[in-house]
């Protein structure tokens, strides 16, 4: 064997069994009739799991919440993140402290950031309600109507600093001598945040919409730790009902089917998402 | 009159300065060339009168009107920079318009200017491009469209072609120069290329660590010197120095011996006589005028062509250099012992501070 492929050996046998024979299980998976509770009576049924899923209303209430989710928190985090960015980089005093404080959401565990909010948004405990109220303000945060906005606006906390990470750092790396340019002819602010900062921004912009909008598809840890999903399942998000068809009911085939959907769903955005931004790259 | 006008006018970074107080008046249509090694201020002072770096004491005036704490839109002003500073993402129409749609002109009249200047500077074609797709003699045609189409009282131009090759260079020197013919319009040209300065400017300011050495027309430069510096800095081959004490009022002491000079000198001065390699020519036998003789050694001849740079050495170790034309170099064989002589009324006099 070539001194090369023993090298990579290692790598790739630690990747085939945490990743590839796991991926190709659940694919196996979705076509049988897999219950940890009848193991004996594994058997093929073709597509069945995946109508059965298609048709679930269940799947369909999820595949909506996570899609509002996704859209809701990944543009607000968009435009907070890009509007803190600009600020923090006009920033002249306190730059490095302001920039550790801002980045520190980033660094808590997610299932730690829902238990906290958990309690800060609880009506009868929560600080926040506790003040809301003294203003004269009363705000059912997990209530049916408001739920699933609470848990995005938990995902803006956690992840804009993300977000405002990317845009710093894009926005620092651009060149200098455009804006003296815009200065000289004539440009005010919108003009050249518009026309010259956005269009040069495109490509950072594009990759931190597809980091995030990946993650925000895989959203577990809050549904998890405050609302269950509920009330009622309105806050049933993809990634919570593949967790429930799979280890609360049991059903490892429908919950693989219900996987690979997901993959499809996310594979297709993304897919169409890089065209996009090649289509502009190539207008250029 | 005096169209732009600046007084005093310093710069300090920190406790840096730059700039230590300049006074200048640019006339209107003038082309006049800041010029100076680097670090010297002038790309500063270029930028100060744009208004892209603050003034640390002293005013500004353009058309008569204090700008000195005006924001860069509010001076009337168009600059054309080194890196040409265009505007990636957009189209070279759209580079060329962005100032008039910053003014709010409707459409309809900016297309018509753009496709003006377009057509002056030879870019109809490109419009549609963006400029990741030009070359650098095109992106700074564009640079120079984006300028003009405001129809600015003062152009501004930093150093606008030292990222371009020799012979571009010259081909956009001819057009800026055709440009300014036609448009008259009051420019400031930042360089460090001594060529472009001569060739360019109307006057040249040249300038030292944030001071002006001389101020005139290339003519004044060249050939009347201020100052040991723009003596030294201006011409190429460099003017050739002579170190020597005064010795009556027109005799000066040097490693070549004494020498007759033009100038008025006071006994045991330390000065140094310049003269430039065009003036040091072979000695014609049988000559007897005020022009010294000396006999040198010829080190090394360097042939451009036409004429050649020949360096010489003399017996105290000075070293000359001389541009002879190609007529006389059979004179000039390296090892061998020539008579040169230096034309008196060449020879500049520097004292010695």
């Amino acid at each position: 064997m070539q001194l090369k492929y023993k090298f990579i050996l290692p790598l790739a046998l630690l990747l085939s069994a945490v990743m590839l024979y796991p991926l190709a299980f659940s694919g196996w998976l979705a076509f049988h009739e897999y219950r940890l509770t009848r193991l004996d009576d594994v058997h093929f049924v073709g597509f069945e799991n995946f109508v059965l899923i298609a048709t679930d209303p269940s799947f369909l209430n999820a595949m909506g919440n996570t899609l509002i989710f996704v859209l809701g928190a990944v543009s607000l985090e968009l435009v907070i993140g890009l509007s803190l960015a600009l600020l923090l980089q006009k920033l002249n005093i306190l730059r490095n402290f302001s920039r550790s404080i801002l980045l520190a959401p980033m660094f808590v565990t997610p299932i730690a950031v829902g238990l906290m909010f958990r309690f800060l948004l609880n009506a009868e405990l929560g600080v926040i309600p506790h003040y809301l109220s003294k203003i004269g303000i009363t705000v059912d945060w997990f209530g049916p109507d408001l739920a699933l906005f609470s848990l995005i606006l938990i995902d803006v906390w956690q992840w804009t600093p993300f977000m405002l990470l990317m845009f710093l750092a894009g926005l620092e790396a651009l060149p200098k001598t455009p804006y003296e340019a815009a200065r000289v002819d004539g440009a005010g602010p919108w003009l050249t945040f518009s026309r010259i900062t956005l269009p040069m921004l495109r490509s950072v912009i594009v990759v931190a919409l597809i980091i995030r909008a990946l993650d925000a598809f895989k959203v577990f840890e809050y549904v998890f730790a405050i609302t269950r999903g509920g009330p009622g399942n309105s806050t049933e998000t993809i990634m919570y009902y593949i967790y429930q068809t799979g280890f609360r009911f049991f059903r490892m085939g429908e919950a693989a089917a219900a996987a690979i959907m997901l993959i499809t769903v996310i594979l297709v955005l993304v897919v169409l998402l890089v065209k996009f931004s090649q289509a502009e790259e190539a207008r250029k | 009159m005096s169209y732009v006008r600046l007084e005093k006018l310093r710069k300090s970074f920190g406790s840096l300065d730059i700039l230590h107080g300049i006074d200048l008046e640019i006339a209107r249509s003038e082309f006049l060339v800041l010029l100076g090694p680097s670090g010297c201020g002038k790309s500063t002072s270029l930028r100060m009168l744009a208004g892209l770096e603050t003034v640390s004491s002293g005013r500004i005036f353009i058309d008569g009107r204090d700008v000195t704490g005006l924001e860069p839109r509010e001076r009337d002003i168009a600059m054309v920079f080194q890196n040409y500073a265009l505007y990636p993402t957009m189209t070279v129409g759209q580079n060329i318009g962005f100032g008039l749609k910053a003014k709010k002109m409707p459409a309809d009249q900016i297309k018509k200017k753009v496709d003006e200047a377009a057509k002056l500077l030879n870019l109809s074609h490109l419009l549609d491009r963006k400029p990741g797709a030009l070359s650098g003699g095109q992106q700074q045609r564009v640079a120079i469209g984006r300028a003009i189409v405001r129809q600015p009282k003062v152009f501004l131009f930093d150093e606008p072609l030292s990222n371009l090759d020799a012979k571009l260079r010259v081909e956009m020197r001819a057009e800026i120069l055709r440009l300014h013919n036609e448009l008259q319009a009051t420019t400031i040209y930042v360089t460090h290329d001594q060529e472009e300065a001569m060739t360019m400017a109307d006057r040249i300011v040249v300038m030292k660590d944030g001071l002006i050495e001389q101020v005139g027309t290339p003519e004044d430069i060249y050939f009347r010197p201020a100052t040991r510096m723009v003596a030294g800095f201006i011409g190429s081959p460099a003017m050739n120095f002579i170190a020597g004490t005064g010795a009556g009022p027109c005799r000066i002491d040097s490693a070549l011996g004494a020498l007759k000079v033009d100038a008025a000198v006071r006994e045991g001065q330390a000065v140094e006589i310049g003269i430039r390699p065009d003036n040091v020519t072979l000695a014609q036998s049988g000559y007897d005028g005020d022009n010294p003789v000396v006999p040198m050694t010829v080190k090394l001849v360097e042939l451009l062509g036409p004429r050649a740079i020949v360096s010489l050495e003399h017996a105290s170790g000075q070293a000359i250099t001389a541009v002879v034309p190609y007529a006389d170099i059979s004179s000039f064989r390296t090892g061998s012992q020539v008579d040169i002589m230096l034309a008196v009324e060449a020879m500049h006099v520097f004292p010695v501070s």
